[in-house]
């Protein structure tokens, strides 16, 4: 029998398990390719249930719980504006297109000051490109060249490519480039992997696609970077600082516990006198981690993440379908901008998030939060989201008064039929 | 905008092409504005294609609430989506191409989580897995599709639960129609091999059973 057979014989009992009838030709068929190979009769129940697949199963949540997160999320995800926004564009795009919108930026001013320069470092990176075969690489139109194995110095605005990351710098910095490749993350996920080592000035590095991640080196400790992060190594000191302003960071170096550092969150490594490759965990985020040695000449420190960023930073992970992770970032909002207008819509996405999560507590504290605020823009979805928050703690009589006061309140609301249907008798 | 779409009444799986220019016309102005903000026919957009939505994500998200989650995402692409909606396919037809790369990318992540150790995932996920004596075998599908190479298993479920051919599952994966015959031949070997061997053992466990 062949294999085209098979495969026939096959699509036929599935076709056959949606309810399409065969013809009787191929109907004959089929018996004739059981009687020649008995075993398929036995197997075809277990084809058959490709069928099944679709079908609803126990402990699925609800129809129209999810078409109520559904559309909260889109009313909620409209109503958070960037403190200073420009015009509207798809949320989701945001912090895509600012990294876009940088590099392009960096490039136009790499090539300028190449001109500027006569011989630039980007010049001598593009001719070494060249003499190996022209290994440039095209990200949204602008050329950013591939930073090929060896040492690269770049200045000020200028970028670099090293496998599906990107390497920036505002000031100047030097790295060498180590092997790049691929690494199998699992049977079936295989990850780009890129090895650098930071010698002097400040990194901005973009790791964010799904596939991508970087290890830098420094004197001080290993930087393993999955995110968009920023690192200034300063030799003279032999400090380190590490900021994360999109997905994660982790330390690791001398006898230290490595730490993990999500978006917001900056550190400092310092590499121990006596021994070169050590180093002394200086400073947040962790609490247990050994007091900070403070630095001989402090580098110029590096901004911590804005609101906007930490609310972009939210929205992109929602968006990628991160629950957890956005839940990290809008608290992370909330507490180091508590008083600005992303923080204050963040507290209705961050109670969906929560009661989603099955924390009802801390959902009901998220949306009593921005009602005790001043905004007004999602009020309908803040009190919506306090009733379910209070019949998922238990709380019929509160839950019953929200309601009444909800209906009174938003007589026309998009919520009204199911709030009837949840008052107590 | 709202009164304007107060008397349509379409089914989703007609083929607009099939419809008169006007009704065509009205159906996609109303998944565009789904897709503008307008509530109502956001409302309308998630209620008629939320079941579609949620058969791509039980088909290709083994654990229930995982599925849950990927179906939840999806129907946020889909409304994102709608503003760019032309009318050449059928809705359904059109909300199960979005629906699938939704899903799709939502496993890849997911896969991603389990890979970075995520605990209380992987405790799910444990918690999920069936366990099997060999007097049970075969197994269900599902427990054989978990254990083929993931682009094998996803190519065959695209394929057989949920009816794409083989070149709109190139589309869908931005794969070439060859890559994806040779996953669903090689899923295909793999498989009947798991099947026909449990089916071998369980036969012989029964037999061992039966005093």
């Amino acid at each position: 029998m062949t294999e085209h057979e098979l495969e026939r014989w096959t699509a036929r009992v599935v076709a056959e398990a949606r309810g399409r009838s065969l013809t009787p030709s191929a109907r004959a068929e089929q018996r004739q390719i059981e009687r020649e190979q008995p075993e398929l009769r036995a197997e075809a129940s277990l084809w058959a249930e490709f069928v099944e697949l679709e079908r609803p199963r126990p402990r699925e949540r609800e129809d129209a719980d999810m078409i109520d997160d559904v559309l909260a999320a889109i009313r909620v995800a409209k109503a958070e504006p960037l403190d200073s926004a420009a015009p509207a564009r798809p949320r989701r795009a945001l912090v895509p297109a600012l990294g876009i919108l940088a590099l392009a930026a960096c490039v136009v001013l790499g090539v300028a000051i190449g001109e500027l320069r006569g011989r630039s470092h980007a010049a001598i990176d593009r001719d070494e490109a060249a003499s190996l075969g022209g290994a440039a690489m095209t990200r949204e139109g602008p050329t950013i060249l591939l930073a090929t194995p060896g040492e690269h110095r770049l200045g000020e605005g200028e970028c670099r490519r090293v496998g599906s990351s990107t390497l920036c710098t505002r000031e100047r910095v030097r790295f060498r480039v180590g092997p790049v490749g691929q690494v199998e993350a699992s049977q079936d996920l295989s990850q780009d992997h890129a090895e650098l080592e930071l010698d002097e000035g400040l990194l901005r590095v973009d790791a964010t696609g799904e596939s991508s991640a970087i290890e830098i080196h420094t004197p001080a400790g290993l930087v393993w970077v999955r995110g968009l992060v920023e690192l200034r190594f300063d030799p003279a000191t032999g400090e380190l600082i590490v900021a994360v302003l999109d997905g994660e960071a982790e330390l690791f170096g001398g006898h230290a516990a490595p730490l993990r550092l999500g978006v917001g969150a900056s550190a400092s490594l310092r590499a121990l006198a006596s021994e070169p490759k050590g180093l002394a965990v200086a400073r947040e985020p962790e609490p247990n981690v050994p007091p900070p040695a403070k630095p001989a000449t402090p580098s110029k420190p590096i901004p911590p993440a804005s609101a906007d960023e930490l609310l972009a930073a939210a929205q992109q992970a929602l968006a990628s379908g991160e629950t957890a992770t956005a839940i990290d970032r809008y608290d992370a909002l909330l507490r180091e901008h508590p008083e600005s207008r992303a923080a204050r819509a963040a507290s209705v996405s961050l109670g969906r998030l929560l009661l989603r999560a099955g924390q009802a507590d801390e959902a009901l504290a998220a949306f009593d939060r921005y009602l005790a605020s001043d905004a007004s823009e999602l009020v309908e979805e803040a009190h919506y989201g306090r009733i379910r928050a209070l019949r998922e703690l238990g709380r019929t009589r509160e839950a019953d008064e929200a309601i009444a006061g909800f209906l009174l309140a938003h007589p026309n609301s998009i919520h009204r039929e199911r709030l009837e249907a949840w008052k107590s008798p | 905008m709202v009164a304007r779409f107060a008397t349509l009444e379409l089914s989703s799986d007609e083929t607009p092409l099939e419809l008169p220019s006007d009704e065509r016309a009205r159906l996609r102005a109303r998944v565009r504005a789904a897709g503008e903000g307008d509530l109502r026919a956001q409302r309308w957009l998630v209620e008629t294609l939320i079941a579609d939505v949620r058969a791509v994500a039980r088909a290709l998200v083994h654990e229930v609430h995982e599925a849950d989650d990927a179906a939840q995402f999806a129907l946020l692409q889909l409304l994102q989506a709608a503003g760019s909606y032309r009318g050449d396919a059928s809705l359904r037809h059109w909300a199960r191409c979005v629906a699938t790369r939704a899903v799709l990318k939502h496993r890849a992540r997911l896969r991603r989580h389990v890979w970075e150790g995520d605990d209380a995932l992987l405790d799910r996920l444990e918690a999920s897995a069936p366990e099997t004596s060999e007097e049970q075998l075969p197994r269900t599908l599902r427990e054989y599709l978990g254990e083929l190479p993931a682009e094998q298993a996803e190519a065959l479920v695209l394929h057989h639960a949920l009816g794409y051919s083989i070149v709109e599952i190139a589309e869908i994966t931005e794969s070439s129609p060859n890559t994806i015959k040779s996953r669903i031949r090689l899923g295909t070997h793999e498989l009947r091999r798991k099947i026909r061997q449990d089916l071998v053992i369980g036969r012989r466990a029964r037999r061992g059973a039966t005093p």
